[in-house]
């Protein structure tokens, strides 16, 4: 479903991603981990369309800055991406109209899910920051998107919400949807990932897959430390 | 060993701001801008000197128009800091020097110390009116060095005044509403004096207007036009009057400091809401978004998009939004762009329509970049939007044009009377002033196309001046042209509007066709 090949993104003569390549197909949920400054959100915005890069980044078959691409594609920016000036039930009739949805009341559906509608006609600047980010979440997945990319989802949000959003991303799962997750807080992926890509300097430094066959016997935790602190000239490439 | 503390720290930030300010070669080509536009305002002005047709305008018109405009930024900024204690203190104040064993007067009179060398810099952009004001009244450099001065210490009285207002009344709503009524009626009484001295005027409307401007109860005002009447007695000579009322703002804001320093009120818990605001401010700013003017209790009134289907989402939403932001259908700033060109029209009113439209068009620039188009920019939803990219940025500006033509009819309906222009020239002026407005605002998507996010904000503004002058060009070149081959084919004024109007909105098309691509990616 969601195709990366060989992307790189430079600012100047700084790579922020350096050929990178994977893929997250229907039904999986894909991890970044890194520390702050690998280059997480670099690549999650490639694949949101936000940035340039060299490369190829495709969405259920379609270039990803495609028109096709954008209507399969959900993505929770790292910062809530909030109006001021419009309500919570506004921002939902915005998406909608924007995305040319139906008036099927799954906006009601997804506040509710994430206990925001009695927060309906509160405008944007009065939300405090969890909120605002529920409200992220609720446009990103408001025209049911196959590919959903959250940038460090977590932050911010109450132990209520992160459960809500935990079983979500189950959700998602098994509606078939592609979820790629971007974070830098291991215990908040748990264990409900099928791929985690550590980063390190803009680069895969490895990838684990969630299967028997590459259990191993090192955590997911264990092998992130690793990398990131202990030998990274024994980074398996 | 405290207070030394006080003193390291401004010592430091001072030396690091400095150093900051070397370090980024960048800050001195502003500097050498800066200069180069003043020299060329001074340069104007003494050329313009030995022009036959320089009629020297009553000084008393200057003086009242002084008073006048410090009486308005008081008022302003009075009104501002009640509302949240105004804006002495950053967040590192807030948190390394409240919880310290600082003694809080000491700590508000480095804040104190701290804001009036960042008023002192507000009054710079009164340095580039040397031309008119040594053209139209003879004043010298000194003289608006003077004004300047007058002006910056104003605000920071007002400033001041207005914090101690707060921490008075913080703690009551009753209060709070009380001296805000209070003050807006004494503002209000003072111009329905000026008002009805105005329309009472045996020899016009200006000499009533400047003789108003320079009675006692407009240099009775507090603080702003008691700094008036300072400046304005140094500026005519009248000494013993600069004298007086100096004293008077002296003596006045010496009690009001001994009444803050003595004061029991904690003024730390007041200044908090407003610390946390600016750093919030600063933090968009540094993220890139532009801050949203929205008011500080939003009212939610009628609620819903009720229209829009695809991109044409973006334009519902601006309305919806544009409602919320100001009680008024324009924006208040706008509303004092329009106030100030009404007035200049008044000056000028011999000139005919040129020179008001000129400034007009020159003030929009200010007014159209204040648009909901740069902070759409800021969210990722006009990217990830399913929609051609073309389309999406023309309902993204689309907002600015009923909002600049209503601007450009409350602009030129009253300067029309003021003038006696005849429909005609009120109708062409109202679409040569939205010309303009779609001309600056190509120019925004043009420097987006060009440089993205990646201009700092005085370098932006820069390019956008500049941008702004070179795309204006076209029009102008086209009414110079028209008017030598055809002097007598029409009104001047008529012809040179019509002509900017042609040429800006190909201009403006050409440029919005070249950026099309614009928002297929949130970088350029």
């Amino acid at each position: 479903m969601l195709e990366v090949e060989h992307v790189t993104k430079k600012y100047g003569k700084l790579a922020a991603n350096s050929d990178i390549s994977f893929s997250v197909g229907e039904g999986q949920v894909a991890v970044l981990i890194g520390p702050n400054g690998a280059g997480k959100s670099t690549i999650i915005k490639c694949i949101a369309g936000l940035l340039r890069f060299e490369g190829r980044i495709t969405v259920g078959g379609y270039d990803n800055r495609s028109t096709e691409a954008k209507r399969l594609i959900g993505y929770v920016p790292e910062m809530p991406a909030v109006y001021e000036l419009l309500t919570v039930a506004e921002h939902m009739e915005f998406i909608r109209r924007a995305y040319r949805l139906p008036d099927d009341g799954y906006d009601k559906q997804l506040l509710e899910r994430f206990e925001m509608l009695e927060n309906a006609d509160k405008p944007g600047k009065t939300l405090s920051k969890g909120m605002q980010q529920k409200l992220s979440i609720c446009c990103a997945l408001l025209h049911r998107p196959r590919v959903v990319i959250f940038d460090e989802p977590m932050v911010g949000l109450d132990p209520h919400a992160i459960k809500e959003l935990k079983t979500h991303f189950a959700g998602l799962k098994e509606q078939g949807c592609a979820v790629l997750i971007s974070t830098h807080m291991l215990d908040s992926v748990e264990n409900y990932w099928d791929a985690a890509h550590i980063m390190m300097k803009g680069s895969f430094a490895a990838t684990k897959l969630n299967t028997a066959e590459d259990g191993g016997d090192k955590s997911l935790e264990t092998l992130f430390f690793e990398i990131t602190e202990n030998r990274p000239s024994e980074v398996p490439q | 060993m405290k207070s030394n503390a006080l003193s390291y720290l401004l010592r430091t930030r001072i030396r690091n701001q400095l150093v900051s300010f070397l370090k980024k070669p960048v800050r001195l080509i502003y500097v050498a801008v800066f200069i180069g536009l003043l020299a060329l305002t001074l340069v104007g002005g003494k050329a313009g000197e030995s022009d036959a047709d320089r009629v020297i305008r009553d000084f008393s018109e200057l003086t009242a128009g002084l008073n006048y405009l410090l009486i308005i930024m008081f008022a302003v900024n009075f009104l501002s800091g009640l509302k949240n204690g105004g804006s002495f203190f950053k967040m590192s104040d807030v948190n390394f020097l409240f919880p310290s064993p600082i003694n809080k007067r000491s700590v508000l009179f480095y804040a104190l110390i701290q804001q009036i060398w960042t008023t002192l810099l507000i009054g710079v952009f009164i340095l580039f009116q040397y031309t008119s004001l040594h053209l139209n009244y003879n004043l010298g450099f000194g003289g608006l060095l003077l004004i300047c001065l007058a002006y910056s210490v104003s605000v920071f009285f007002s400033q001041t005044a207005a914090m101690f207002t707060y921490t008075l009344i913080s703690d009551s709503d009753r209060n709070r509403r009380l001296v805000k009524t209070g003050f807006i009626f004494l503002v209000l009484l003072l111009a329905a004096y000026v008002g009805v001295n105005a329309l009472r005027g045996r020899n016009g409307p200006i000499e009533a207007l400047a003789s108003a401007g320079n009675s006692f109860p407009v240099l009775l005002f507090p603080f702003a036009g008691w700094m008036g009447a300072a400046a304005g007695g140094v500026l005519t000579g009248n000494y013993l009057q600069a004298t007086i009322f100096l004293l008077l703002t002296g003596a006045v804001f010496t009690a009001l400091l001994a009444a803050m320093a003595r004061s029991k009120r904690e003024y730390y818990e007041d200044v908090l809401a407003s610390a946390e605001s600016v750093q919030n401010m600063m933090n968009a700013v540094r993220d890139g978004i532009a801050p949203e003017a929205a008011p500080r209790n939003i009212r939610v009134g009628r609620t819903g998009l009720g229209k829009g289907e695809g991109a044409s989402a973006f334009f519902y939403k601006h309305l919806v939004e544009n409602r919320r932001a100001s009680k008024l259908p324009v924006r208040p700033a706008s509303l004092i762009f329009t106030l100030i060109t009404i007035g200049f029209s008044f000056f000028v009113r011999d000139g005919g329509l040129l020179p008001v439209f000129v400034f007009s068009a020159y003030i929009q620039i200010f007014s159209v970049a204040m648009g909901r188009f740069n902070r759409e920019l800021t969210k990722p939803y006009i990217y990830l939007i399913p929609e051609p990219p073309f389309k999406k940025l023309l309902f993204a500006l689309a907002e600015s044009l009923p909002t600049e033509l209503l601007e450009s009819a409350l602009v030129y309906i009253p300067v029309a009377f003021i003038l006696g222009l005849p429909a005609y020239a009120c109708i062409l002026a109202i679409l040569g002033r939205l010309s303009f407005s779609i001309l600056y605002l190509a120019a925004i998507v043009m420097i987006e196309r060009i440089w993205g996010g990646t201009l700092s904000k005085v370098a932006g503004m820069l390019v956008y001046l500049f941008c702004d002058i070179l795309l204006a060009l076209p029009g102008i070149i086209l009414a110079i042209v028209s008017r030598l081959m055809w002097p007598a084919a029409i009104p001047a004024d008529a012809a040179a509007l019509l002509c900017l109007t042609a040429a800006n909105i190909p201009v403006a098309a050409l440029l919005l066709y070249l950026s099309r691509n614009l928002l297929r990616y949130a970088e350029t």
